[in-house]
C-alpha cells in the first residue's frame, strides 16, 4: 500500500493563473459600481425597519464587502515567480518536528527529507514526544534526533531550540506530514540570492483530499489561499510564512529572536516581526511537499480554532506594527477573516427573527427592491471567487465553514477576553466515528430554523413569509451540508488502492494556514 | 427439425412480445388522443357497448377456466356467436345515434394497446380484467366499425377479443381455474350498469368518461407491472403498490380533470377524477393480492371476500340516489373493504412483506435495466408521451395564435406581401402553417400542428444536443425534462412560432458543438443552416447567431494562442458564414419592406403596449425566470413561487467548484446573453423583456439542468434523487399551468364566443375591445356581425348588442378606462342583460330599453 503522499500531486496552484489578472480586475472594476449601487440603496433612511437588526446586517454587509474587496485587491496583484537556480551550493539544516504523531506517518518525512536535492543539508528530527521509536527512525535515515530537556514553547519552542543547536545559514521546516519532493530546495533556494529574503513559503497540499468530505473541503478551502490569494499576496510582497514547507534566512530569524512562542499562530506573528524588520518573503507557486489535512471535523474545528485565535489575537499587534500600509492591509485582511462567522451568525439570525417575532432589518415597503441591488453584486462577487480560484473552491468547502462558524465566534471572544490557548497539533488521521458534538452549534441553528419556519407556515404563507422560510432553508441546506461528515461519521483511512478522487474538483479556500 | 421450429416460434414470440412492449406507450399515447377527441355522446355510446362487452366476456371466462381444455373450443365457439348477437344490443341501448369516426378510432387504435398490456398480464398469471384483443383484430374492429357504426365496433371487438383468446389458448398451457377473475370483472360491470340504471343517461355520460380515463390509466400501467416483476422477481402480491402508484400516476399526470369536463360538457370535478383513478388503484391491488391468495390455496376464503365486495359495492350504488360523487365512493369503500380484508388475511402468512431495502435494490435494478435499453426506444417513448400531452391542449385560440391564422389566409403570395406589408416576423413559420392548413384544414389542432411536430421533435433534438455536449446520460435526462417542461409544452401548443425557434435553436447547439467536435465541413453547413433557420423564424435569434459565431471566433483565437492548428477550424467557420449567408440572402428584401412599411415596428420604440407593463421590476424579471422553466401560473402562485428566491441562492452557491467545460460556456453565452440584452431593451420598451421572445433560452436552460443532475456522481441514489426532485418539479408545474385556475396566458375566447354564437340571433351585433380582436372573433364567430367597440359609431337601435373585452389585452390605445367610457356613453339607452365572464375575456349583452 502506497502512501498518498508520495503520488503525484493532483493540483497545481498556478491553474487558473492565465489570465486571470485580467479577469479579476474586470469583475472588480463591474463589482465596485455594483457595490456602490447597492450599499447607496441599502444606506438610505427609509431602508431601516428594525434598527437593531438593520444596524447588524449593515454591519455584516460592510464587513464582506471589506473582505470581498480584499479579495479583488489580491488577486488582482498576483504574482507567479520564474524559477531561479542557485549559484552556490548552500548549507542547509532541515528541521522535522515532531510531537507524539505516529512513527509511520513521520518515516516518510524522514525518508524524502534525507534525499532532498540541491544542497548540502542535515535533517533533524525535533521530537518534543521523547519517543524511542522515533528515535531509532531517525537513526535509521541518517537523520539527527534532537530533544530537549524542557519543552515549553510548543512547536516554536521546539524550533527555537534546534536553532540554537545548529548553524547553517538557512533552515528548512516541515512538518511531520508534509514529505517534500526531491526538488524542494533546487526550487526554492534561488530565491535566497536576494539578501533581503527572509523565507520562501511553498504551498500546502493535503494529498488526503480523496479522504472523506472534510478532508476534500478543507484542502478546497488551502487551494483558494495558496492559488490566487498567496500569488496576490506574494505580488503585494506581503506573503507569511505557513509553519511548514518553507525554508528561512538563519540570520534572518535570529534578527528577530527566533519564532514567538507565546502565540499559538507562531508563523504568522514570525512573519508580521520579519516584515518589521524590513525583510522580505517570496511564494513559489509550486507543490513541493505534500501532506496530511484533518479528516475529521474534530480535526478540522481544533485547526480552524488555533488559526482564528491566533490570528486575531494578532490584530491589535497588526495595527501597531510598523508596516508598509499594503502590508499591513494585507495582514489585517487575513487576521480579519476569523471574524466571517460573526456574519453568518447574523444572516441566520434575521430569518429567525422575523418568522418569530415578525421584525425585519429592512422596511417591509422596500425589501422587495433588495434583489434588484443585491443579486448583481451578490452574483459578480460570487463570480470572481470562482474565476480567481479556478473552480477550486466549492460548495463543501463553503458549507463546511458555514457550518464552523461558531468557532470564527468563540474564538473572537476567547481573544477578546484574553483566555489562554494550548497549541494543539492536528490529528493527521480521522477518528472515523460520528462526532455531533463538533457541530453542535450549527445543530442547534437548524433545530430553530426548522422550528421557526414550520412556525411560520403555520401562521401565514404570505410571500415574506415564504421569503424568510426560503432563507431559513438556504441556511438550514448550507448547515447540514457542512456538518453532514460528521453526523455521519466518516471511515476512517481506507487502503490506498480505495482511496476515490474527491467527488469535487480542488477548489479555493478562505484564507489562513 | 421440428425443435428449430419451436425455437423458431420461441423467438418470434419472444420478438413479438419486445415489439409489443415497445408499442405500448405509443399506442397508449394514441389511445389517450382519441379519447380526447371523444364527444360526449358517443363516449356514452361507447361506454355502454363496452360495458355488454363485458358482461359477455365475464360468463366466457368464467366458463372456460373451469372447463377441460378438450371442450373449450366448442365453448368459445358458442360465446362467440353470443357474444356477436348480444353486441347487436349495443345500438338500441345506446342513447345515441351512430359511434363518430372518433369513436371508431379509439377502439381501432387503443384496444390494441390494452390488450397488449393484458396479453402479457396473461402470460404470467390470469388477468385482471383489460379488453384483451390480439392486434390483428383491429382490422376486423375497425372495418366492422366504419361500416355498422357503433354496434359494428362492438362486434368487432368482440370478435377480435374472441380470436385472440382462441389464439391464446391454443398456444400456451391452459389458464388455471380462477374464481377471482369473473367476480372482479364483475365489479367493473356493476359500476357501469348500475349506475347507468342510478345516475340517468346525462350524469353517467361523465362517470362513463371517468370510467374510460381510469381504465386506460390502469391498463397503460400493465407493462410497468410485468416488466418490474420480470426484473425483481417478486410475487404478484408484491406488485400492488407497484400498480396503485403508476396507475395513480399516469392518470393524474394524463388526464387532467379538464379534459374531462371538455369531454362529458358536464362539470366532473378533478376530486372525483382522481377518487375514481384511486378506486382502480385499490382495485388492481385488491385483483393482485386476490389472485396471489387464490394461487397459495386460499381460493374459498377469496371468493367469499369479493363476492361480499361486489355485493357491498352494488348496494351501496343503488341505495345512495343518483350521486355521482357517492357512486364512485360506493366503488371505492367496496374496493377498500375488501383489499382490507384480504390483507388481514395474506399479513400473517407472510405474503405482504417489503423493506425499505428491497424497494431500494429494486429501484436500483429498474433504473439500471432501463437505462441499459436502446436510447432510440426510451427517446421515441418520451417522444411519444411528449406527443400526447401536447395534443392534449384543452384550451382555444388566443389572440396572436387567430392572427398567425388570418395571416395564412388565401395565395401564398398573398400571405408572403401581407407579411412584408403589416408583420415584423421573418415567413418561415407561417409558411409552414399555410402548407398546413392547405393540407389538413384550419381546426385548432390543424393549426397548431407545426408547433405540436415542432415541440414534439424537440425531445430527440433535446437528447442529441445533450449526447453531443455531455453525454448518453445528459442527453436522456434533458430528454425527459424536455418531455414535460412546461414552456415548452405551452408553446408546442400555441399555433405561433416559438416551438420551432426552440426546436431550431438546439439543433443549432447540436451542429455547432458536433462541427467543433468533427471538423467535417458538412456540420459547419449545418450550423450554417440552423443560424439561417432561426433568423427566418424569429429576429431576435440574430443575438443568437452572432454569439455563436463569436464563440467559434474565441476558440479560433484561444487555439492560435495555444499554437495549435487552426486551419481546419478557420476553414469550416468560412463554411458555416457562407451557407448564413447565402441562405440569409433571400431574406434581405423581406427584412427592408418591413423596416420601411410595417407599423408594428414603432413598439420597438415605444414604451409600452400594454399599460399594465410600464416599468421593468424585480417581480417581473423574477416572473419571467419562473415561467422559463415551471411556466405559467396564477399570480397568487407566482407571488409565491417568486418569494422563494433566496432558493436560487443556494443554487448559485452549489455551482461552486463545479468546474466549467467549452459546453456548459457555450450554453450559458447563448442562454444568458440573449436574455440580458433583452432586460436592457425591456429597461427602455417593457414589452420586450419576455419570455417567448428569449425561448431559445429555455431548452438550453433544460440541457444545463440535465447536466448538473447527471453531474452529481456520489452514487446513484444522489442522481436519481435529483433528477426526480427536477421532474417533479416540472410536471407538477406543467399540471398546474395546463389545468390550474388562474394561468394569465390562458384567454377563452373559444367559450364566450360559442355562448355569443349560440345566444345571438339574427340582427344582433358584436362590438368587441381592443380592436384588434377582429382576427379571433372571425376564427370563432365568423357568422356574427361583429365590428370594434369605437366611440362615436353607435351600434343599431335594434336587436342585441353582445360587448366582448379582453382589457389583458389592451394597448395605450385603448386603455380600459377609456372602453368603460365608450361603452357606458353608448348604452345610455340599453340596458344589460346578461354578462359572463371567462378567462380573460368579458361578455356583456345589452338590450334596447323598450
Amino acid at each position: 500500500m502506497r502512501d498518498e503522499r508520495l503520488r503525484t500531486p493532483r493540483w497545481d496552484p498556478r491553474l487558473g493563473s492565465r489570465g486571470a489578472d485580467t479577469k479579476i480586475r474586470v469583475l472588480a472594476l463591474l463589482n465596485i459600481p455594483l457595490a456602490i449601487w447597492y450599499f447607496s440603496w441599502l444606506l438610505q433612511p427609509e431602508r431601516i425597519g428594525h434598527p437593531v437588526l438593520y444596524g447588524l446586517l449593515l454591519a455584516a454587509e460592510v464587513f464582506n464587502l471589506a473582505q470581498a474587496m480584499g479579495f479583488w485587491w489580491t488577486c488582482s496583484s498576483s504574482r507567479i515567480r520564474p524559477p531561479r537556480a542557485t549559484n552556490s551550493v548552500s548549507r542547509v539544516d532541515v528541521f522535522i518536528p515532531v510531537c507524539g504523531e505516529d512513527p509511520e506517518i513521520v518515516e516518510a518525512t524522514v525518508a524524502a527529507a534525507v534525499a532532498l536535492r540541491g544542497a548540502d543539508i542535515r535533517v533533524s528530527v525535533l521530537d518534543d514526544g521523547s519517543s524511542p521509536e522515533i528515535e531509532s527512525l531517525a537513526a535509521r535515515y541518517g537523520a539527527g534526533y534532537l530533544r530537549r530537556p524542557e519543552r515549553r514553547g510548543a512547536k516554536a519552542g521546539n524550533i527555537n531550540d534546534a536553532l540554537a543547536r545548529t548553524d547553517r545559514e538557512l533552515v528548512a521546516v516541515f512538518d511531520c506530514d508534509h514529505v517534500p519532493d526531491p526538488r524542494f530546495l533546487e526550487a526554492t533556494l534561488g530565491y535566497f540570492d536576494d539578501q533581503r529574503v527572509a523565507f520562501v513559503q511553498t504551498p500546502q497540499y493535503y494529498a488526503n483530499a480523496g479522504r472523506g468530505g472534510v478532508a476534500a473541503a478543507a484542502f478546497a478551502q488551502q487551494a483558494l489561499f495558496f492559488g490566487p490569494i498567496a500569488r496576490g499576496k506574494d505580488g503585494l510582497g506581503a506573503m507569511f510564512c505557513c509553519g511548514t514547507n518553507v525554508v528561512f534566512r538563519r540570520t534572518a530569524l535570529e534578527s528577530v529572536g527566533g519564532f514567538p512562542e507565546e502565540s499559538v499562530t507562531e508563523d504568522f506573528e514570525l512573519s508580521i516581526r520579519l516584515h518589521e524588520q524590513g525583510w522580505t518573503s517570496a511564494y513559489v507557486s509550486e507543490v513541493l511537499a505534500a501532506g496530511l489535512g484533518p479528516e475529521d471535523m474534530a480535526s478540522y474545528v481544533s485547526q480552524q480554532f488555533r488559526w482564528a485565535r491566533g490570528c486575531v489575537s494578532s490584530l491589535p499587534r497588526i495595527f501597531r506594527a510598523r508596516l508598509p500600509t499594503k502590508v499591513r492591509v494585507q495582514y489585517a485582511l487575513s487576521s480579519m477573516f476569523f471574524l466571517s462567522g460573526w456574519t453568518l451568525l447574523v444572516y441566520i439570525t434575521m430569518p429567525l427573527v422575523r418568522l418569530l417575532t415578525g421584525a425585519q432589518p429592512l422596511d417591509a415597503t422596500t425589501a422587495n427592491n433588495f434583489l434588484l441591488h443585491f443579486s448583481p453584486y451578490f452574483l459578480t462577487a460570487l463570480a470572481a471567487v470562482s474565476v480567481a480560484g479556478a473552480g477550486a473552491y466549492t460548495f463543501g468547502a463553503f458549507c463546511l465553514m458555514a457550518a464552523t462558524f461558531w468557532v470564527h465566534v468563540r474564538a473572537s471572544v476567547a481573544a477578546l477576553l484574553g483566555l489562554s490557548q494550548r497549541f494543539v497539533v492536528t490529528a493527521k488521521r480521522g477518528s472515523g466515528r460520528r462526532q455531533p458534538r463538533a457541530v453542535l452549534p450549527a445543530l442547534v441553528a437548524i433545530g430553530l430554523l426548522t422550528a421557526a419556519a414550520a412556525r411560520g407556515l403555520a401562521v401565514d404563507r404570505g410571500p415574506a413569509t415564504l421569503n424568510n422560510v426560503a432563507f431559513a432553508a438556504l441556511h438550514v441546506t448550507v448547515l447540514l451540508r457542512g456538518a453532514w461528515p460528521a453526523l455521519s461519521g466518516e471511515r476512517r483511512a481506507r487502503p490506498q488502492a480505495e482511496v476515490e478522487p474527491s467527488p469535487e474538483p480542488i477548489g479555493p479556500s478562505s484564507g489562513m494556514p | 427439425m421440428v425443435l428449430t421450429g419451436r425455437v423458431g416460434v420461441s423467438r418470434a414470440r419472444a420478438v413479438a412480445e419486445t415489439a409489443a412492449r415497445g408499442w405500448q406507450g405509443p399506442l397508449t399515447a394514441l389511445l389517450l388522443v382519441g379519447v380526447a377527441r371523444l364527444d360526449p355522446r358517443s363516449l356514452s355510446q361507447l361506454a355502454t357497448v363496452l360495458a355488454v362487452y363485458l358482461a359477455l366476456r365475464v360468463v366466457a371466462l368464467g366458463v372456460a377456466s373451469r372447463t377441460p381444455p378438450v371442450t373449450r373450443p366448442v365453448l368459445w365457439g358458442a360465446a362467440l356467436l353470443g357474444g356477436l348477437a348480444l353486441a347487436q344490443t349495443a345500438g338500441p341501448f345506446a342513447p345515441g345515434q351512430a359511434a363518430s369516426p372518433w369513436a371508431v378510432l379509439v377502439l381501432v387504435v387503443g384496444v390494441p394497446a390494452a390488450a397488449l398490456s393484458a396479453l402479457r398480464a396473461k402470460a404470467e398469471s390470469a388477468p385482471v380484467g383489460g379488453f384483451p384483443m390480439a392486434p390483428a383484430s383491429l382490422v376486423a374492429t375497425g372495418a366492422f366499425g366504419a361500416v355498422f357504426g357503433a354496434t359494428g365496433a362492438a362486434a368487432g371487438l368482440v370478435l377480435g377479443e374472441y380470436r385472440s383468446v382462441l389464439r391464446t389458448a391454443a398456444e400456451r398451457p391452459p389458464l388455471r381455474p380462477s374464481s377471482s377473475v369473473p367476480r372482479l370483472e364483475a365489479m367493473t360491470v356493476v359500476d357501469l350498469l348500475v349506475a347507468h340504471h342510478v345516475l340517468g343517461p346525462k350524469a353517467f355520460t361523465a362517470f362513463a368518461a371517468v370510467w374510460l380515463l381510469g381504465r386506460v390509466a390502469l391498463e397503460s400501467t400493465g407493462p410497468v407491472l410485468a416488466y418490474a416483476r420480470r426484473l425483481t422477481g417478486a410475487p404478484a402480491s408484491r406488485q400492488w403498490p407497484l400498480i396503485a402508484g403508476a396507475a395513480l400516476l399516469v392518470g393524474l399526470v394524463a388526464l387532467p380533470g379538464s379534459v374531462t369536463r371538455t369531454l362529458v360538457g358536464v362539470p366532473a370535478s378533478d376530486v372525483l377524477l382522481v377518487s375514481w383513478l384511486g378506486v382502480l388503484a385499490v382495485r388492481a391491488a385488491f385483483g393482485r393480492l386476490a389472485l396471489s391468495l387464490e394461487q397459495r390455496g386460499h381460493a374459498r376464503g377469496t371468493a367469499h371476500v369479493l363476492g361480499g365486495a361486489v355485493l357491498l359495492q352494488a348496494g351501496l350504488i343503488l341505495g345512495s340516489g343518483s350521486s355521482l360523487r357517492w357512486t364512485v365512493t360506493a366503488c371505492l369503500a367496496s374496493a377498500l373493504a375488501g383489499l382490507a380484508a384480504l390483507s388481514s388475511a395474506a399479513v400473517p402468512a407472510g405474503v405482504v412483506r417489503l423493506r425499505a431495502t428491497d424497494l431500494v435494490r429494486r429501484a436500483r435494478n429498474t433504473i439500471e435495466v432501463v437505462l441499459a435499453q436502446p436510447a432510440t426506444s426510451l427517446v421515441a417513448g418520451l417522444a411519444l408521451v411528449g406527443l400526447s400531452i401536447r395534443l392534449a391542449a384543452d384550451r382555444g385560440l388566443w389572440l396572436d395564435e387567430a392572427i398567425s391564422v388570418a395571416q395564412t389566409n388565401g395565395r401564398f403570395a398573398d400571405m408572403i406581401a401581407g407579411l412584408r406589408g403589416w408583420d415584423v416576423h421573418p415567413p418561415l413559420y407561417h409558411s409552414i402553417l399555410w402548407g398546413t392548413r392547405q393540407l389538413i384544414g384550419t381546426s385548432e389542432i390543424a393549426v397548431r400542428a407545426p408547433s405540436i411536430v415542432a415541440g414534439t421533435l424537440l425531445i430527440p433534438a433535446l437528447y442529441l444536443a445533450g449526447r453531443e455536449l455531455y453525454g448518453r446520460r445528459t442527453g436522456l435526462v434533458a430528454a425527459a425534462f424536455g418531455t414535460v417542461a412546461p414552456l415548452l409544452v405551452w408553446y408546442s401548443q400555441e399555433a405561433r412560432m416559438y416551438a420551432l425557434l426552440m426546436l431550431v435553436a438546439v439543433a443549432a447547439v447540436w451542429a455547432h458543438a458536433r462541427a467543433l467536435r468533427t471538423g467535417r465541413l458538412v456540420d459547419w453547413a449545418s450550423m450554417g443552416a440552423l443560424g439561417a433557420a432561426l433568423l427566418w423564424t424569429h429576429y431576435f435569434a440574430v443575438i443568437w447567431v452572432a454569439i455563436q459565431h463569436a464563440c467559434v471566433g474565441v476558440a479560433i483565437v484561444r487555439r492560435r494562442a495555444e499554437g495549435r492548428e487552426i486551419g481546419r477550424l478557420l476553414r469550416g467557420w468560412a463554411a458555416a458564414a457562407l451557407v448564413l449567408g447565402a441562405l440569409l440572402v433571400p431574406l434581405l428584401p423581406i427584412v427592408h419592406d418591413q423596416l420601411i412599411s410595417s407599423p408594428h415596428l414603432e413598439a420597438l420604440s415605444t414604451p409600452s403596449r400594454n399599460p399594465a407593463l410600464t416599468e421593468l421590476s424585480v417581480y417581473s424579471v423574477l416572473s419571467n425566470t419562473v415561467w422559463a422553466m415551471w411556466g405559467y401560473h396564477s399570480g397568487e402562485v407566482m407571488t409565491q413561487l417568486v418569494a422563494l428566491w433566496p432558493l436560487g441562492m443556494l443554487f448559485v452557491f452549489s455551482l461552486l467548484g463545479r468546474g466549467r467545460d467549452r459546453s456548459t460556456t457555450l450554453l450559458l453565452a447563448l442562454g444568458a446573453i440573449p436574455v440580458s440584452i433583452l432586460l436592457l431593451a425591456g429597461l427602455k420598451t417593457r414589452d420586450l423583456f419576455e419570455v417567448r421572445y428569449f425561448a431559445t433560452t429555455v431548452p438550453l436552460a433544460i440541457l444545463l439542468a440535465a447536466h448538473i443532475v447527471t453531474k452529481v456522481r456520489t452514487s446513484w441514489i444522489s442522481t436519481g434523487v435529483a433528477t426526480a426532485v427536477v421532474a417533479a418539479s416540472l410536471v407538477i408545474a406543467l399540471v398546474d399551468q395546463q389545468v390550474g385556475h388562474g394561468n394569465p396566458r390562458r384567454y377563452d375566447f373559444e367559450r364566450a364566443l360559442a355562448r355569443v354564437e349560440a345566444t345571438a340571433d339574427e340582427g344582433d351585433v358584436l362590438l368587441y375591445a381592443p380592436r384588434y380582436l377582429d382576427s379571433v372573433v372571425g376564427y370563432y364567430a365568423p357568422g356574427i356581425r361583429a365590428g370594434p367597440l369605437i366611440e362615436g359609431r353607435p351600434p343599431p337601435r335594434t336587436g342585441r348588442v353582445f360587448v366582448l373585452t379582453s382589457y389583458s389585452l389592451s394597448d395605450r390605445r385603448e386603455p380600459p378606462a377609456r372602453v368603460e367610457r365608450v361603452v357606458s356613453r353608448l348604452w345610455r339607452d340599453r340596458s344589460v342583460v346578461d354578462e359572463f365572464r371567462v378567462p380573460q375575456v368579458r361578455v356583456r349583452v345589452f338590450e334596447p330599453r323598450t
